[in-house]
């Protein structure tokens, strides 16, 4: 250890592994954007980065409900189907229910029953979780499959199409696809940047954030110490279910379209995010900024294997391997600050 | 060859604290040896070391006149030594039959011959008069005495020459009892050697040929069972220097603030009253499984209550869960820091902060008022000596002593009345535990009540102002101030009187 101990100096006051240890998802973000503007002359212009941001941006609201529930040391399987039965609901009323011909408040009670949608569907998981005390995993994966289920019953396997002439549909469409009129950032990443911040804020400055982390961390402490253990488990199911549904509006919005196989293995990338920006599956150990950097890091990833016109196949083989450099790289400097 | 096994000069030691001290202990062939000694007194590291679960520091061991390295758990299986844990190590969901051979399945061959593996296990449960016991039954339809005859059995599939058991009886009821000690005794006429750990001296009377005693880590003697009796065991087991370690308070010690009354709960807790007043220690002192810890759990909400009182400052209260507990001013210190006291891999301020978050909190969104709470952390830290440079480190960063300090701090937050201790200076070091023994002291000062659950009896006696004695789930008897002694705290946990 004594070779490091000149370095720190160099950067304040900090020990050099602590800051790199806190601070590697920003360094390998960097890294990959110096990599892929040097390999891609396409990569670093405005239109493919705003194109990152709209395709990525219902990743990162997912990734804020992934994040509070692995924070609390469990898993949501679910959010992939629940984007699915968000998307279709939404399509369906909008055009079999009419509502799309209101103005606005058409795709306000559209957005609202969504929402009331995916809140449902994740205090149904919270539930069984928290109060049940049945595994995560078996929960979410169940009803992960009854949500599919529930998608081919709406849309009798058919995709919805949502109609150009519908006023209030269009709105929504100009909303998930385009960007303000000035610079044109896209507005599906203003309002994940927005609730990123929120969630952030909410996590590091309240009663709720600061009991979600110390259930996942140990969890029979925080019941001696006289908290409600219960209740900090089970409404981060449901945080995840309202991005979910928010997820489903926005890539219906932004395709247009709702298919029975929406979001189908979104919970995966999106997990994946979460833990290449340092989230602990054990629960105790995560940020929501992170998660949401982690979640670019993987986007950035697709699109320079894109950009380079690399196959489906070697792509999902690389990710795969990144994913597992990410957690070998956070465990290993984890044991090592731990034996210091 | 007089004995089958000797162990001499044993010596151990857990990061700077004495387990065991030179220890010589020796069994002969067929005799059932009891190993006795007060809570921590070395005879379970004794058995670890001798099942190579851990190694000694120095010292020998000698079997059947060979001088024999155990370095792990399979170096004792090859030279015939069993030891047998108060948990059993049984895959319950496996047969009996699965059990008994579970290290050596396939019984010397390449695949499994089922039909040989049951007669094999049917063979050894006939041997020791058990053949009622299905082989092919689930070891977890079993009762308690059965799971440990099946234990035995595993370890007799091997040829085993020492058989130790600790605390063979501590969940049976007397029927099961008396079924394991004629096993116990068929074992002893084939020629095993038996050391029998206990805190039940009763039965050690009743089974036992010799008894050797163990006190603080140090071998004091080995006796005939024929040649002693209850008395003098216990004065081999007491004995000790008391110096003025224990800091000296003048705390006027005032009206009773909190009663149980016949408190019942499982059997763990059977018709418990006591009182406690403000500014007084009352310690709780039992033989481990006494029901103590079990007894306090109940107070503080987290276990249910059968039947039972009680009041704080003259006031019922009913506890229900932790929540309550700490709202009525009851706080506990849990005695296992990792897994119940202490959110490790949060930092210290998080940590001293836990229990009383509310009071850093305000508005719509319950937001935490980090300077506050920073504050109030820092002056925690500097009133309990809690010795770190930076409290948002994590708090398994710090010694176990500080990791007890802030255990100490978190149970204050929610400033309770009454505090129930739980093992206060378990695994900490001699420095920290006079710095805990201030922060009780300073507590006392500001009117609260203090009950101290504790094994040592030196701290039971250098602390308290009362003493409750448990024994199997009842108080056995109360000792005041200048009734408390070893003698006497032994005797009423070993229920010798």
């Amino acid at each position: 250890m004594k070779s490091y101990k000149k370095i720190p100096k160099l950067i304040g006051n900090m020990e050099m592994r602590e800051w790199i240890l806190k601070n590697r998802v920003i360094i390998v973000l960097v890294f990959l954007v110096i990599v892929s503007t040097i390999m891609s002359p396409h990569f670093l212009t405005i239109t493919n980065l705003f194109n990152i941001l709209r395709q990525y941006s219902l990743y990162i609201l997912m990734a804020i409900g992934m994040l509070f529930v692995l924070l609390t040391g469990g898993i949501d399987l679910s959010q992939g189907s629940i984007v699915g039965i968000c998307g279709l609901t939404l399509a369906i009323t909008q055009t079999s229910w009419g509502w799309g011909e209101q103005n606005g408040l058409g795709l306000l009670m559209s957005i609202l029953l969504c929402v009331a949608v995916g809140m449902t569907f994740g205090a149904f998981n919270g539930l069984l979780i928290a109060y049940g005390n049945m595994l995560p995993f078996i929960v979410t994966l169940a009803t992960s499959t009854v949500g599919r289920g529930i998608c081919y019953l709406l849309s009798n396997s058919r995709p919805v199409r949502l109609m150009k002439t519908n006023n209030s549909s269009k709105l929504l469409m100009h909303i998930a696809s385009k960007g303000d009129p000035v610079l044109g950032f896209p507005y599906g990443a203003t309002v994940a940047i927005v609730f990123v911040l929120i969630f952030a804020w909410i996590l590091k400055y309240t009663k709720y954030g600061r009991m979600t982390i110390a259930t996942g961390s140990n969890s029979s402490a925080v019941r001696f110490a006289g908290i409600d253990v219960k209740k900090y488990t089970f409404y981060p199911y449901v945080l995840s279910g309202v991005f979910a549904a928010l997820a489903g509006i926005i890539l219906t919005g932004r395709t247009a379209n709702a298919t029975v196989d929406a979001g189908t293995g979104y919970e995966f990338d999106v997990i994946a995010g979460c833990i290449i920006g340092g989230a602990s599956l054990n629960g105790g150990r995560g940020s929501v900024l992170y998660s949401a950097i982690g979640m670019l890091t993987l986007a950035l990833i697709t699109n320079i294997l894109n950009l380079l016109s690399l196959g489906a196949a070697p792509q999902q083989i690389i990710k795969g391997i990144i994913i597992l450099v990410a957690v070998f790289m956070s465990d290993s400097l984890k044991k090592k600050n731990a034996t210091e | 060859m007089e004995n089958r096994l000797e162990m001499k000069g044993i010596t151990k030691s857990f990061g700077g604290v004495h387990a065991l001290t030179s220890v010589n202990f020796s069994v002969r062939p067929g005799e059932i040896h009891a190993l006795i000694g007060e809570n921590g007194a070395g005879k379970s590291t004794l058995m670890r070391i001798l099942s190579g679960a851990c190694n000694s520091d120095c010292g020998e061991i000698v079997i059947n006149g060979r001088p024999a390295s155990i370095k792990s758990p399979m170096d004792s299986v090859k030279l015939g030594v069993a030891v047998i844990y108060q948990e059993y190590a049984l895959a319950t969901d496996l047969t009996v039959a699965e059990n008994i051979f579970l290290d050596n399945i396939t019984t010397g061959g390449k695949i499994v011959n089922w039909k040989r593996l049951e007669r094999k296990a049917q063979e050894l449960l006939a041997k020791l008069n058990f053949s009622d016991i299905d082989v092919n039954a689930k070891v977890s339809d079993f009762s308690m005495a059965y799971q440990q005859v099946v234990e035995i059995c595993k370890g007799l599939s091997k040829d085993i020459s020492i058989l130790a058991l600790d605390e063979p009886t501590a969940l049976l009821s007397n029927k099961e009892v008396d079924k394991l000690f004629e096993l116990l005794i068929t074992l002893k006429d084939r020629g095993v050697s038996i050391i029998y750990i206990s805190h039940r001296l009763e039965e050690i009377f009743q089974i036992s040929d010799r008894i050797s005693v163990l006190k603080d880590g140090c071998f004091v003697g080995t006796v005939d069972t024929a040649d002693t009796d209850k008395q003098s065991l216990v004065g081999m087991m007491v004995g000790r220097n008391l110096n003025d370690y224990y800091p000296k308070r003048e705390v006027k010690i005032g009206d009773v603030i909190f009663e149980v009354n016949n408190l019942n709960s499982g059997k763990e807790t059977k018709n418990v009253s006591f009182n406690i007043r403000s500014g007084e220690i009352l310690g709780l002192y039992g033989l481990v499984g006494s029901g103590r810890t079990e007894t306090a759990l109940a107070i503080f909400g987290l276990r249910s209550i059968s039947s039972g009182e009680i009041f704080l400052e003259g006031k019922k209260v009913e506890i229900k869960n932790p929540k309550e507990a700490f709202r009525h001013g009851i706080g506990y210190l849990s005695e296992d820091r990792k897994h119940t006291g202490l959110l490790l891999d949060m930092s210290i301020k998080h940590n001293i902060t836990l229990s009383a978050i509310d009071k850093f909190t305000s508005g719509l969104f319950s937001s935490i008022n980090l300077k506050e709470e920073n504050n109030y952390a820092l002056g925690e830290v500097e009133k309990l000596a809690i010795h770190t440079n930076n409290i948002n480190n994590l708090t398994s960063s710090l010694s176990g002593g500080n990791q007890q300090k802030v255990a100490i701090a978190k149970v204050l937050a929610p400033k309770c009345k009454v505090i129930i201790m739980d093992e206060p200076t378990r695994g900490v070091d001699v420095g920290s535990k006079r710095e805990i023994y201030h922060i009780m002291n300073m507590l006392l000062e500001r009117g609260c009540a203090i009950l101290m659950i504790s094994s040592e009896m030196e701290e039971i006696i250098g602390m308290c102002d009362r003493v409750l004695v448990m024994h199997e789930g009842t108080i056995n008897g109360e000792l005041d101030k200048s009734e408390i002694n070893e003698t006497r705290l032994i005797s009423l946990a070993m229920e010798v009187d």
